[in-house]
């Protein structure tokens, strides 16, 4: 189990940790959320050893890391330009690891290339990784990485290089090798849909600090506070909680809603309309849009009841974290 | 920090021993020679004059020739053009004396075309323009190729013909990258010497000359001094001009290279055609000069005659001691390279030998030592001194080019510090130090200067044994000198060839 306690971090006048704390369980995958310059690398890179904190303590299973060197601490990391050494094929670049850690090079070649095989390269290992695909040298960096069994594995934006079809692709096959390998892994990104697709636990970091941290669900039925709802996607943001979709009843008989703004999507129509709690974002499938008694226009309007009840509140302080 | 200290500490003290101590023991002896006679003199102030008018008229004429040429490069695609670009930094490694022997095979009293230009300022300029023309085309090209093709488009969109994009959109984006060029040519034609000493007679060379003259047969060290004292004050003038340009030169990003085309329509083409003809004019004719030249008179000469005990000497001396320089300059670029990464004023001062001229160091050298003057490890210190900026500025920054994540990959796969620099770093960083040291050993090579000033009869090298050899009357003279320099050229080209061999694929990047 890897436990961050009090991490505190500053470049000259921007703090990127505030006295921040994590744990990442056994076999779980945790997704650090934020957008960029909220210091979600700066965390990777001080677990990495690649910097040093000013203040707090990091541990792997009880063991303290923050008193070992980058290379005794058996925690692999996936960069986002991937960092292949150019100079090696992909065979050599699978192996380096096993070399560092002082297996004879001939046995490191043969079991780099069961990890590359197990990646989907059997028989690519004399390839120049430049050579390869983008998709392809994810894959050699993370049979790089799986191949010396690390305790940790540390994910810096390692999706954000690749296209749309093929990112969703390697999350699939990243979440599937670490589960099945049982490695525990932290994910550095400022995707919600990444993080919410492959990680277990989600933690929002804005400003240095986590600002809640729960599994995907528990995140969106109790987000902790306005911004983090906003930042999570929720479009209706109330002063005690969020309107979700469901919320919104549009129906002939509701009290009328002015329509401000209409705006068409691939998959419906995204209404901004005056309802009588406040202005509020409402989306419509193209079958619910196509269903209302008139079209939508600026200008029209349109009926809509709020169901209070199924509005989220904000999580108590104490359920945050 | 402390590493650092301790790997630049070596280079540091040669540099100090070698470079900055003689300086100053030169700029003591000037202190007190310098006075309102010296230049009042009419003759002096000649040869202050026209230095400064010779390298502000090279810097106008590389500006105004090499533009079209770069121009024409970065937005022309051609046949054979990669070629010619990296046939551009033959010039930076060929001998002074090999581009001199090419100016005066072509217009010098037996002049290929029948026109004897000697003692016109014909010559020297010319000669300039042989090695500073091809560094204006590069660093304008480069410039150009900076420009995001967009940027054009926009311009183009916006009502403006390809005159005017030139005009309001490349210049002025081109105008540091020209400005930066033009300090550094300016500085290398006021501070020449091979080529004034061989090309400029006696009314066209410069102060350089003048100095080396002043030591070599008038032992006047007083003047000399004083001179040199001039010449440091002008040059550490237009450095800090160069490095403040430099600074303002926006730091160069990743841009969307513009693309080539093939030229379109006639004016284009006329452009294309008029831009290869100047560059064959003032970068390849004066070499292919000289191998014509030397290919004649080898079928003149004797076996014997080019055979004889000076040319073995020679020959076996400039190899010794090429080699010898190199390794030295190797072994102190590495050590500086390595220190100087990420540091401001450690690479500053891997420029400081680049920068001042070699005849005051050499007279600095000879004033501050003078017993060691029957020392050959004095010549090949100088030597070194000379050659190892291109070692650890190519090294420096080929590691500064880099990306931080390559080593921090090694240190979270179980690498060591030092393990992540000798198998990640190191590796990455060979193509650039070879290059480096194929830098040094040309400046090894065809140093000019310092030899005349420190050489011994019984350290003769080519170089040496060309110039002497041409002072000498009688047309066995000339041919033996023309062959020779035929050879330094060969030797030369051996070296552009290891500097240009892409080492690999990934190595095909543009030489910096």
């Amino acid at each position: 189990m890897l436990t961050v306690q009090g991490i505190s971090k500053r470049f000259g006048q921007r703090v990127v940790a505030d006295a921040l704390s994590l744990e990442v369980a056994a076999g779980e995958m945790v997704a650090l959320l934020g957008p960029s310059g909220s210091g979600k690398s700066s965390l990777l890179n001080m677990i990495a050893g690649l910097s040093s904190p000013d203040a707090g303590t990091v541990t792997l299973n009880g063991e303290d890391l923050l008193a070992q060197p980058p290379e005794a601490r058996h925690v692999a990391m996936i960069f986002q330009d991937f960092a292949l050494f150019p100079h090696l094929d992909a065979r050599d670049n699978a192996a380096f690891g096993l070399v560092e850690r002082g297996m004879a090079r001939k046995q490191a070649r043969g079991l780099a290339e069961e990890a590359l095989a197990e990646v989907g390269l059997s028989g690519q290992g004399h390839r120049r990784v430049w050579t390869l695909s983008g998709g392809e040298q994810q894959r050699v960096a993370l049979a790089r990485a799986l191949v010396t069994s690390p305790r940790l594995m540390l994910l810096d934006e390692p999706f954000s290089s690749l296209d749309a079809h093929l990112r969703e692709q390697m999350q699939a096959e990243f979440r599937q090798r670490l589960r099945s390998a049982n490695i525990p892994a932290l994910l550095v990104t400022h995707d919600r849909d990444e993080a919410f697709a492959m990680a277990d636990k989600v933690a929002v970091l804005h400003q240095g600090r986590i600002v809640q941290c729960a599994a995907p669900a528990a995140l969106q039925a109790a987000p902790a506070s306005a911004w983090l709802a906003r930042f999570i996607g929720f479009d209706n943001v109330l002063d005690d909680g969020v309107l979700p979709q469901e919320a919104l009843r549009v129906e002939s008989g509701q009290p009328p809603a002015r329509i401000l703004s209409l705006s068409r999507q691939a998959d419906g129509v995204r209404l901004e309309v005056e309802a009588v709690v406040g202005r509020l974002v409402l989306r419509l499938s193209a079958r619910e849009a196509a269903a209302l008694p008139v079209p939508p226009e600026v200008g029209g309007e349109i009926g809509l009841g709020v169901d209070l009840a199924r509005m989220r509140g904000f999580a108590a302080p104490d359920k945050i974290l | 920090m402390n590493k650092r200290v301790l790997l630049a500490a070596l280079p540091l003290a040669f540099l100090i021993v070698f470079s900055l101590a003689p300086l100053a023991r030169l700029l003591a002896e000037g202190r007190g020679a310098v006075s309102a006679g010296l230049l009042s003199d009419a003759y002096l102030q000649w040869r202050i004059g026209w230095s400064f008018l010779q390298a502000a008229l090279t810097c106008l004429l590389c500006l105004l020739i090499g533009l079209p040429i770069a121009w024409s490069f970065a937005r022309f695609d051609f046949f054979g053009k990669p070629w010619l670009w990296r046939l551009l930094m033959l010039p930076f490694v060929m001998p002074t004396l090999v581009a001199a022997m090419g100016v005066l095979a072509l217009f010098g009293p037996q002049g290929v075309f029948g026109l004897n230009l000697q003692d016109t300022p014909v010559l020297l300029l010319y000669g300039n323009l042989f090695f500073n023309l091809p560094l204006m085309i590069r660093a304008v090209g480069e410039g150009l190729e900076r420009l995001p093709p967009s940027r054009l488009l926009a311009a183009r969109t916006l009502g403006a013909s390809p005159w005017r994009v030139f005009w309001r959109v490349e210049w002025p984006a081109l105008r540091p990258w020209a400005g930066s060029a033009c300090c550094l040519i300016f500085l290398y034609c006021f501070s020449g010497f091979g080529l004034a000493l061989l090309l400029g007679g006696q009314r066209y060379a410069t102060v350089e000359v003048e100095i080396y003259q002043l030591v070599a047969y008038e032992l006047n060290l007083a003047d000399a001094g004083a001179l040199a004292l001039l010449m440091l004050a002008a040059t550490g003038a237009l450095m800090l001009l160069y490095a403040w340009l430099e600074r303002r030169m926006a730091a160069p990003m990743k841009v969307e290279r513009a693309v080539a085309q093939a030229p379109a329509g006639w004016r284009q083409r006329a452009l294309l055609l008029a831009s290869l003809a100047l560059l064959l004019v003032f970068a390849g004719l004066p070499l292919l000069a000289v191998a014509a030249r030397a290919l004649a008179a080898l079928g003149r000469l004797d076996w014997a005659v080019v055979w004889q005990e000076d040319t073995r000497l020679a020959l076996w001396n400039t190899c010794r001691f090429t080699l010898a320089a190199t390794a030295l300059a190797t072994a102190l670029g590495i050590l500086q390279g390595v220190a100087a990464k990420g540091s401001l004023g450690l690479r500053a001062a891997a420029f400081l030998p680049l920068l001042v001229s070699p005849v005051c160091v050499a007279f600095g050298l000879l004033l501050l030592y003078p017993a060691l003057t029957a020392s050959l490890g004095l010549l090949l210190a100088a030597y070194a001194l000379l050659a190892w900026p291109f070692v650890a500025r190519n090294l420096t920054q080929a590691l500064e080019s880099l990306p931080v994540s390559l080593p921090a990959a090694a240190r979270t796969l179980g690498a060591s510090p030092w393990r992540a620099f000798w198998r990640v770093s190191w590796p990455l960083a060979l193509p650039a130090l070879r290059r480096g040291a194929a830098f040094a050993a040309a400046t090894a090579l065809g140093e000019f200067a310092v030899t005349l000033f420190l050489s011994r009869p019984e350290w003769l090298t080519l170089t040496t044994l060309v110039y002497q050899r041409l002072g000498r009357p009688g047309q066995e003279n000339a041919d033996l000198a023309v062959v020779l320099s035929g050879v330094l050229m060969m030797l030369s080209l051996l070296a552009f060839c290891v500097i240009e061999w892409p080492g690999s694929r990934q190595d095909r990047r543009k030489p910096c």
